[in-house]
C-alpha cells in the first residue's frame, strides 16, 4: 500500500491518501472533534460516458442516454432487497447522485460506522439486475424525468448545454430521456457495471470522527483485487465555436430566468483547479455584488439580486455560466460582453484594482471555509483527487499570491465573448 | 467575561433582551445573529416582512447597499442574510453575519469588532429620512417581496404544497404568507415600516446569539451599550393553540402548462397537543412517509411506481400532515388510493418494533450531530425559544427513546384527511 499525509498548520488538518490492495484508492481526514463521519464512494463513471472500447479502439460499445444514472438506481437493489432499509436499521443516511462524470454513494451516521461501511462495500461489489426491476425502474425514473421538466432552471441549464455543444455528450440530460431509457437492458447494466465498477477506477473518501482500522479491517475482509478491464471512454469531438448563441423557452413562472455561458477548452490537473478559481474571482469582479455592471443594472432595474456565477469543468467540458432572472435579459447580456471587451482592450479601473484586493481576501475566506464542517471537507478532498493535487491545502498560498494580472488572463481567455451562449426562459402570458 | 466551552450558555442581559452563546474552536467562522420576537400583527405583515430587507441593505453610517457590500468585502466576504419564522401566533425576524474567525485574518484584522459594529449599525441605527426609510430601498425591498411571493410559483411540488396548505387552513388563524399578499405589499410606504420598526424595537424580545470559535463578549458588551439604558415596553407572547378541524374532505383541482401533475393532501391530527404526544406523531409521519423506508416510499413510489418523490412532513404548530406527490395524470386516483391505504396500514399497526428503532437511530444521530455546526446549534436552540420548549439534546433524546408502538398507531388512528389539492397539466401539454 503507498501512502501520502499531508498537513496545514493553519487549518489544523491532516488527511491521508492510500491505495489499498483491491485498487480501491482510500482518502481520509480524521476531524476528533466531530460527532459524525461523512463517507462518499466516487465511481469514475458519469452520464457522459457512454462510448467505450474494451480492444483498443477495434469495436465500441455506444450505451443509450441516462445509463449512469439509471445503474445508480439500481445498485440500492439486491436480492435481499432495498439498501436503503439497511442503512436505516443502523441509524445512516444514505444518498447517491449521478453527474457528468461521476456517480457517488453517500452515508452519514454516528453510530455503527463499521456496519455501515459493510453495507457499502457490499453494495459496490454486488450487481443484482433483472427484467422485472429494470422496467419498474423505467417508469420510477420517468417520473423523475418529468418532474425536472416542470423545473425551469433545469430546463434553461439543459437548453444552454444544447446550444454550447454541438456534438458532445453533454447536450444529452444526465438522466436521459424517457425514450433514451427504454432502451437500456439488464445485461446492458452488467456490462457497465463490470467495466466501470471495478475498485481500481473508484475512490472511498471518509471524514469525521472514525476509528481509521475500521476502514482497512473491512477493506481487507470484504474487497478483492480484480484486474481492471483495460477500458477506454471515447467522447465526441467538439470544437470550440458553439452551436448557437440565442434559445427561449416559455413556461408557467413568475420572472424570466436567463444564463449566459461562456464555453472553454478543457484543461486538468492542479491548473484546473487554480482557472476555477481565478474564473470565479473575475466574475464576481465583472458583475459581482460590488462591480460598477452590478450598480448599473440595479440603477436600470434590471435586477434586484445579484447575478450568480457557476464554474464548471470536467472530463470533456469546461465552461463558465452567469444567471438570474430578469426581463431585460438581452441588455444584460449586451453590456456584460461590451463590458468585457472594454476591459481587455484598456484594462482595468483603479476602482476595479481595489476591489480585486477585497475579492483575494473574500477567495482566501471562502477557502478556509470550505473546511469547516464534514461534507465541505469531503468535498475539497474530492476536488483534490479529480484534480490530481499533491496537497490541496497548498492553494490557500496559490490564492495569497494571485494578482490583478492572473485576472486579466482569465478574462481574456475563459470570458471570450465569440463564444456564448443566452438561453431564457421566458414567462408565459 | 468567563466562557464555558462547548455550553450553550443563555443569560439576560436587561429588560426582556437576552444574550446566548456557544463556543467551540473547531468552527472557523463566527456567526452573529439578531432576533426580535413579538406578536403576530397580521395587519403589517407586509411592512414586518419589508423590514428584513430594508435593515440589512443600509444605516445612517452606510447609506447605500454598495457601501454595506463593500464593508462586507473588506470583512473577508463576511456574509449577511435575514429570515421570518413563525410558530402559532409568535412571529420572529432575524438577521445574522457570518464571518470568518479573527485567526485567520492575514493582517490580524479585528473582524469580530468590525462585524459587531456593522450588525449593531444596521439593526439599531438604520437610515431615516423625511419619518420613514430610505424611499429607493424600500422600493427595492417591496420589489424584493413581490418577487417571492410571485416566484411561489416556480416550484410546483411547493405550489401545490401550498395551496393545500391554504385549503387546510381556511378556518383557522393561520398564515402562511409570511410577505403578506401583493396588496398589502404595494401599500407599503417607507413611514408605515418604519412605525413598524419602531413599534417591534420597542416591544420585542431579543435575542443575540454568537456562535463559533471567537470571543463573545465583544457582542456581549456591545448589545448591554446598546440597550441596556433604552426604557422600552418589551411584552413577552403567550403563545395560542390552534385546533384545525375536519369534516367532508375540501377538494380543489387547478390547471397549468406542465407536464407532470401534482397531489397534495391535509391530514388533521385529532390528538393532545403535549410535547410527547407529538413527538409519536413526528414518528408517525416518518414511518408512514418521511424516510427512505417509509410505507409511501416502499409501496407507492417502490412497488406501484406511480412516482419518483412521494414524501409526508407534520407541522407540530397545527397538528397536521402533509402528503405532497409528483405523477402522471392519469394516475391520480390510484395515488390517492394507495396514500390512503397506506394511512389504514398505519391505523391496523402493520410496522414494526424494527421501524421504530430506525426512527429512533435517526433521531439520536441528528441529535448527537447537533453541535458538529454552527448552523444546527443555532437551529436547536432558537427553535427551544422560538417554540417555548425548553429541553436539553438529552431530554429530546430520552423523550425520542421512550415513544411505543402504543402512541404511533394512536395518532394514526386520529389521522383525519381533510383536504386534496391536485395541479394538473393542460390537455395540450398531457403526455
Amino acid at each position: 500500500m503507498s501512502n501520502n499525509v499531508v498537513s496545514s498548520d493553519v487549518l489544523d488538518l491532516t488527511y491521508k491518501q492510500t491505495v489499498h490492495s483491491s485498487g480501491l484508492k482510500i482518502i481520509t481526514c480524521n476531524m476528533p472533534d466531530y460527532t459524525g463521519v461523512f463517507v462518499r464512494l466516487s465511481v469514475n463513471y458519469g452520464s457522459v460516458d457512454t462510448k467505450y472500447t474494451l480492444d483498443n479502439g477495434k469495436t465500441y460499445t455506444e450505451l443509450p442516454s441516462g445509463i449512469a444514472h439509471f445503474l445508480e438506481h439500481k445498485m440500492f437493489e439486491s436480492e435481499e432487497g432495498d439498501t436503503f432499509d439497511k442503512y436505516s436499521a443502523l441509524g445512516a443516511f444514505a444518498n447517491a447522485y449521478t453527474s457528468y462524470d461521476y456517480t457517488e454513494y453517500t452515508f452519514s451516521c454516528t453510530d455503527n460506522f463499521k456496519e455501515a461501511l459493510e453495507v457499502l462495500f457490499e453494495q459496490t461489489i454486488t450487481s443484482y439486475f433483472t427484467d422485472n426491476t429494470v422496467e419498474k425502474e423505467m417508469d420510477i425514473i420517468g417520473n423523475e424525468l418529468l418532474m425536472y421538466d416542470n423545473d425551469a432552471e433545469w430546463i434553461c441549464q439543459k437548453n444552454l448545454l444544447k446550444c454550447m455543444y454541438q456534438n458532445s455528450e453533454m447536450r444529452d440530460d444526465i438522466g436521459g430521456t424517457i425514450e433514451s431509457i427504454q432502451d437500456i437492458t439488464p445485461q446492458m447494466l452488467y456490462d457497465c457495471y463490470k467495466t466501470f465498477y471495478n475498485l481500481h477506477n473508484i475512490t472511498l473518501f471518509v471524514t469525521g470522527n472514525f476509528d481509521e482500522n475500521i476502514i482497512f479491517e473491512t477493506a481487507d475482509k470484504m474487497l478483492t483485487d480484480i484486474p481492471m478491464p483495460n477500458f477506454q471512454v471515447k467522447y465526441s469531438d467538439e470544437p470550440l465555436e458553439v452551436k448557437e448563441n440565442y434559445i427561449c423557452e416559455t413556461h408557467p413562472i413568475s420572472k424570466p430566468i436567463f444564463k449566459i455561458g461562456f464555453k472553454n477548452k478543457v484543461i486538468g490537473g492542479i491548473d484546473a483547479y487554480k482557472q476555477e478559481i481565478l474564473n470565479e474571482m473575475t466574475a464576481e469582479l465583472l458583475c459581482g455584488n460590488v462591480s460598477k455592471l452590478d450598480e448599473i443594472f440595479r440603477k436600470k432595474n434590471y435586477i434586484n439580486s445579484s447575478m450568480y456565477v457557476d464554474v464548471e469543468q470536467g472530463k470533456n467540458f469546461n465552461f463558465i455560466i452567469l444567471g438570474g432572472e430578469s426581463s431585460d435579459y438581452k441588455s444584460i447580456y449586451s453590456e456584460i460582453v461590451e463590458k468585457i471587451n472594454n476591459t481587455v482592450k484598456k484594462g482595468f479601473t483603479d476602482d476595479e484594482k481595489d476591489l480585486f484586493e477585497c475579492i483575494k481576501k473574500m477567495t482566501y475566506a471562502d477557502f478556509i471555509l470550505r473546511f469547516t464542517n464534514l461534507s465541505g471537507v469531503l468535498s475539497m478532498l474530492k476536488r483534490g483527487q479529480v484534480y490530481n493535487i499533491d496537497n490541496i491545502f497548498d492553494i490557500l498560498e496559490f490564492i495569497k499570491n494571485i494578482q490583478i494580472d492572473d485576472i486579466m488572463n482569465s478574462l481574456k481567455e475563459y470570458f471570450n465573448t465569440e463564444h456564448t451562449v443566452l438561453s431564457v426562459i421566458e414567462c408565459e402570458k | 467575561m468567563s466562557i464555558n466551552y462547548k455550553q450553550f450558555t443563555r443569560e439576560k442581559l436587561c429588560d426582556n433582551t437576552f444574550f446566548s452563546y456557544y463556543i467551540d474552536d473547531k468552527f472557523k467562522f463566527n456567526r452573529l445573529s439578531i432576533y426580535l420576537s413579538f406578536k403576530e400583527d397580521k395587519e403589517n405583515i407586509a411592512n414586518i416582512a419589508v423590514l428584513t430587507e430594508i435593515l440589512k441593505k443600509s444605516s445612517a453610517k452606510y447609506p447605500t447597499n454598495t457601501l454595506v457590500q463593500k464593508e462586507l468585502y473588506n470583512l473577508y466576504g463576511a456574509d449577511i442574510d435575514s429570515y421570518i419564522l413563525q410558530y402559532k401566533n409568535r412571529q420572529m425576524i432575524g438577521f445574522f453575519l457570518n464571518y470568518l474567525d479573527d485567526r485567520f485574518a492575514i493582517n490580524n484584522e479585528n473582524l469580530t469588532e468590525d462585524c459587531v459594529e456593522l450588525l449593531m449599525e444596521l439593526i439599531f441605527n438604520p437610515l431615516i429620512n423625511d419619518g420613514g426609510f430610505d424611499k429607493t430601498e424600500t422600493e427595492v425591498g417591496k420589489e424584493v417581496l413581490k418577487e417571492l411571493v410571485e416566484s411561489e410559483i416556480n416550484d410546483k411540488i411547493l405550489f401545490a404544497s401550498r395551496q393545500c396548505k391554504r385549503m387546510v387552513y381556511e378556518d383557522v388563524d393561520v398564515n402562511i404568507d409570511i410577505y403578506g399578499s401583493l396588496s398589502q405589499i404595494a401599500d407599503i410606504t417607507p413611514q408605515s415600516a418604519y412605525e413598524c420598526y419602531k413599534k417591534i424595537i420597542d416591544t420585542a424580545q431579543i435575542e443575540v446569539m454568537f456562535i463559533g470559535s471567537g470571543s463573545p463578549d465583544i457582542a456581549k458588551n456591545s448589545i448591554l451599550n446598546k440597550l441596556e439604558s433604552k426604557v422600552r415596553h418589551s411584552q413577552s407572547v403567550e403563545l395560542k393553540e390552534i385546533t384545525v378541524l375536519y369534516g367532508d374532505v375540501k377538494r380543489k383541482t387547478e390547471e397549468q402548462n406542465i407536464t407532470q401533475a401534482n397531489l397534495s393532501m391535509g391530514f388533521v391530527c385529532d390528538i393532545e397537543k403535549d410535547y410527547v404526544t407529538q413527538k409519536a406523531a413526528n414518528f408517525m409521519t416518518k414511518i408512514y412517509g418521511g424516510m427512505p423506508n417509509s410505507k409511501l416510499f416502499k409501496n407507492v413510489r417502490e412497488k406501484e411506481s406511480l412516482c419518483y418523490y412521494c414524501g409526508a412532513s407534520y407541522k407540530n404548530a397545527t397538528n397536521v400532515i402533509f402528503v405532497d406527490t409528483a405523477i402522471e395524470e392519469k394516475n391520480k386516483e390510484q395515488t390517492e388510493t394507495s396514500i390512503l391505504r397506506e394511512l389504514q396500514a398505519m391505523q391496523n399497526g402493520e410496522f414494526g418494533e424494527d421501524e421504530i428503532n430506525c426512527v429512533k437511530l435517526a433521531y439520536n444521530s441528528v441529535l448527537s450531530r447537533m453541535t458538529d455546526s454552527v448552523g444546527g446549534v443555532e437551529n436547536w436552540y432558537l427553535m427551544r425559544i422560538l417554540e417555548d420548549d425548553y429541553i436539553t439534546i438529552q431530554q429530546e433524546k430520552d423523550i425520542v427513546n421512550s415513544i411505543t408502538k402504543e402512541q404511533i398507531v394512536n395518532v394514526a388512528k386520529n389521522t383525519h384527511l381533510q383536504s386534496v389539492y391536485f395541479l394538473k397539466g393542460r390537455e395540450a401539454n398531457v403526455k
